[in-house]
């Protein structure tokens, strides 16, 4: 089965066609600059056997883009898609699990996409556009939330009025949840351990986005995102937690202007509104780094930056229980030896004890980068959520819906 | 040498008279009207000159050697409790505005304390100071400089006093027993709003209470950590205001919002009611959560010490926490210590308060 997998950005719509279930990619690529013409054309990057295409062409919207990308597939009659899989950000409390498209989910899918305004209205309308230009083709919708629906309550709840909750759909929902789920199950193959008997804390590091998940017998039990992405851990440019009132003293000056403060705690802050220098940490890392003189700003970025992974680190570890193994992953947890080693340096009380040497060396993931006598293993692992998606897909198509690491 | 401790809450002003040397104090009691912003001076110059006589007749006709305030907020500049001067009452008037809703109503009962107790030391116990050696990374948060306009906006804790207190008293147990070592300790102090600190030695490293004490665990009407965004939330969907924000989740949210009635930390540790569980299991989740984070701050664990009011919440929550937080690493042996203090929040603030008189009094004489 041809497996087609569409990441939808808010601006961009990566692709990738892979056969399943031997996971071979046969194609892939990705439309950048969809939306309202800007300074440069947009553009489709498109792969295939390693070779690497530029395909002009205006795409105003999603949609178009889609169509665009087909056209480009469907050329070759050996990358015509047998089955589509969509990532989308937030299933909401209605989308617990995957969903294999049809009207009514479609119509579900319009209802909730408010809840995330930047990724869930292009990534619907690509549903739509795919499933009225092609309605014999299958489609799945695979959720970032749906790997956090086993969270229990009292991790999920906020101790707000509950009226108040159930009215607006406040709960902590989690996210990441494709990456999580991909690289946990990759862990405990790795690991050789059954999936539904494994515990560990995941850190998805982004260059954007971060979180950590707390994982007992293969599913997530706690994520630091909540209700929206914005909690947690700091990021590139979200503050992370935040005492309330000082949002609301944020609010205040604002004159109540909710959009200003949300654009203020989500594109001004973390590392970038810290540093003044870079949204990236690995840039404000090699400066401090570099210079022996690097002002204290930089120097208190980076400890801030490192200090609130190791608290939740440390709460996850306290709370899940006998770990097997922390794992790594996406683009500053797979690329940056100094954050693993400042996250899990002096973490010996927790049983985890990390090589430098390993890692350092860890360049091929996946890589095991703790002590031989370390209790915890330290995983660095490269995460593909596209993947992942597309391992969901083929499972809910082909009604074979068990534990996918048995795929391989 | 006989001491008046002064509370002043948002609606009531507690007060406690303790005599020579006393633990339990010798008059305790809460009266009105509240030291707000909007307090009349008047009327607490009245109250107090009463509390002067009932204290005078109770000391046996001693007079009232040392007044103490508790105050909730001292900002940075107040790293201990501190004989109050003219300089420090133009320091408070100062940050002020960094705690709208504490510290105009102190100043105004600062003035009538150095009326009606003229030429006695007068000191302010802060709640604060005990957490303005927090480390960098722990207090800041991650906002650009200019965020709020203000260069003070960082974490404190909002317990200080029963934190410190309790972690000199672990201090002390571990001198006798192990000489020598500095005890890393879980400070767990269960009060209306529980707040949960890591502390090496004396010195704080880590803390759930906020730049407010709205951050951290839930307390009894308030929220604890949420999403920021549930702010935004708030004022997008319901199109409420800051006010209405705030006073739901200050005064609606907490223990009160999830059981639907008051509920305090006692009621919910020591009755099984079905309608209590989703409540109670937050709290220790929380409790584990921010206790896992402080052994990770710490790099270790010596001791857990739980404080505060909730003495039979406490009592559960306390050997809890120690058998749940999971630290495969740590030697079995020594086992974690876990302690209860007991000290109240008065005899705290007299024990502050007699401090820092003896110090000023040791420095105006070298």
């Amino acid at each position: 089965m041809k497996v087609l997998v569409f990441n939808c950005g808010s601006s961009s719509l990566k692709y990738k066609l892979l056969e399943m279930p031997s996971a071979r990619m046969l194609a892939g690529g990705e439309a950048q600059r969809v939306g309202p013409p800007t300074a440069q054309p947009a553009c489709i990057y498109h792969r295939t056997n390693g070779d690497q295409q530029q395909h002009q062409v205006d795409m105003p919207n999603h949609a178009v883009a889609f169509q665009e990308v087909m056209k480009l597939l469907t050329s070759d009659t050996r990358l015509a898609p047998d089955a589509v899989g969509h990532r989308m950000v937030h299933g909401g409390t209605r989308f617990a699990d995957h969903a294999i498209v049809d009207e009514a989910v479609i119509g579900e899918l319009e209802a909730i996409q408010d809840l995330a305004p930047l990724h869930n209205p292009p990534a619907t309308a690509l549903v739509r556009a795919c499933q009225s230009r092609y309605p014999h083709l299958p489609q799945v919708v695979v959720f970032d939330t749906a790997f956090h629906a086993a969270i229990p309550d009292y991790a999920y709840t906020y101790a707000l009025p509950r009226d108040l909750m159930s009215e607006l759909g406040i709960r902590k929902y989690g996210f990441h949840g494709t990456s999580h789920q991909y690289v946990v199950e990759e862990a405990a193959r790795l690991l050789d351990r059954p999936l539904d008997e494994f515990n560990a804390v995941s850190c998805h590091l982004g260059s954007g986005g971060a979180s950590l998940c707390a994982v007992v017998n293969g599913r997530s039990v706690d994520n630091t995102m909540g209700y929206s992405p914005l909690q947690g851990l700091m990021m590139s440019t979200r503050c992370g937690d935040l005492d309330p009132a000082v949002a609301l003293q944020l609010l205040t000056f604002a004159g109540g202007d909710g959009d200003s403060v949300e654009n203020l705690l989500n594109k001004r802050s973390g590392v970038l509104g810290m540093s003044g220098m870079s949204a990236d940490i690995r840039d404000v890392l090699a400066s401090v780094e570099q210079d022996a003189d690097a002002s204290p700003r930089l120097r208190r970025t980076v400890e801030a930056y490192v200090w609130r992974i190791r608290k939740y680190l440390g709460s996850y570890l306290a709370t899940v229980g006998s770990a097997d193994a922390i794992i790594f992953t996406d683009t500053i947890g797979e690329t940056s030896p100094q954050v693993r080693w400042a996250v899990c340096a002096g973490m010996e009380v927790f049983g985890v004890s990390i090589d430098p040497a390993r890692n350092i060396a860890a360049t091929h993931l996946p890589a095991d980068v703790a002590r031989d006598d370390s209790k915890v293993r330290i995983l660095a692992i490269q995460t593909n959520e596209e993947l992942a998606i597309a391992r969901r897909t083929f499972s809910m198509l082909s009604g074979a819906a068990g534990p996918l690491q048995k795929e391989h | 040498m006989n001491i008046l401790v002064l509370n002043p809450g948002r609606r009531i002003l507690g007060y406690a008279f303790f005599g020579q040397g006393g633990r339990h104090p010798l008059l305790e009691g809460t009266c009105n009207p509240s030291c707000g912003p909007q307090t009349d001076v008047r009327s607490l110059l009245t109250i107090l000159r009463d509390l002067r006589q009932r204290c005078a007749s109770t000391a046996g006709h001693h007079t009232t050697d040392v007044v103490a305030i508790r105050t909730l907020y001292g900002g940075s500049a107040f790293g201990k409790a501190t004989l109050v001067t003219e300089q420090v009452v133009a320091t408070l008037g100062a940050i002020a505005p960094e705690a709208p809703l504490h510290l105009p109503g102190l100043l105004v009962l600062i003035e009538a304390c150095q009326e009606i107790f003229p030429n006695r030391p007068l000191v302010a116990a802060f709640e604060t100071a005990f957490f303005v050696p927090l480390p960098p990374r722990e207090h800041l948060y991650a906002l650009a400089a200019d965020t709020t306009g203000s260069s003070s906006l960082r974490r404190y804790g909002f317990h200080g006093l029963l934190h410190e207190a309790a972690c000199a008293h672990v201090l002390r147990l571990t001198r006798a027993s192990r000489p020598g070592t500095l005890p890393r300790t879980l400070s767990l102090c269960l009060e209306p709003r529980p707040e949960l600190a890591a502390v090496a030695g004396g010195r704080p490293i880590m803390v759930t209470g906020g730049a407010t004490p709205l951050e951290g665990i839930p307390g009894q009407t308030s929220c604890g950590q949420i999403d920021p965004a549930i702010v935004m939330a708030l004022a997008q969907e319901k199109g409420w205001g800051p006010e209405q924000i705030d006073a739901v989740l200050t005064r609606q949210s907490g223990l009160l919002g999830l059981t639907g009635q008051p509920t305090d930390l006692d009621m919910l540790f020591t009755d099984n009611r079905e309608e209590y569980r989703l409540a109670r299991q937050m709290i220790e989740y929380h409790i584990l959560r921010a206790a896992g984070a402080g052994v990770a701050a710490l790099g270790g664990l010596d001791a857990i010490i739980v404080s505060g009011r909730f003495t039979q919440a406490g009592r559960v929550l306390g050997p809890w926490l120690r058998e749940q937080l999971h630290l495969p690493g740590r030697p079995q042996l020594p086992a974690v210590r876990l302690e209860f203090y007991t000290e109240t929040i008065g005899r705290i603030v007299a024990d502050q308060a007699l401090a820092a008189v003896r110090n000023t009094a040791r420095r105006s004489v070298a």
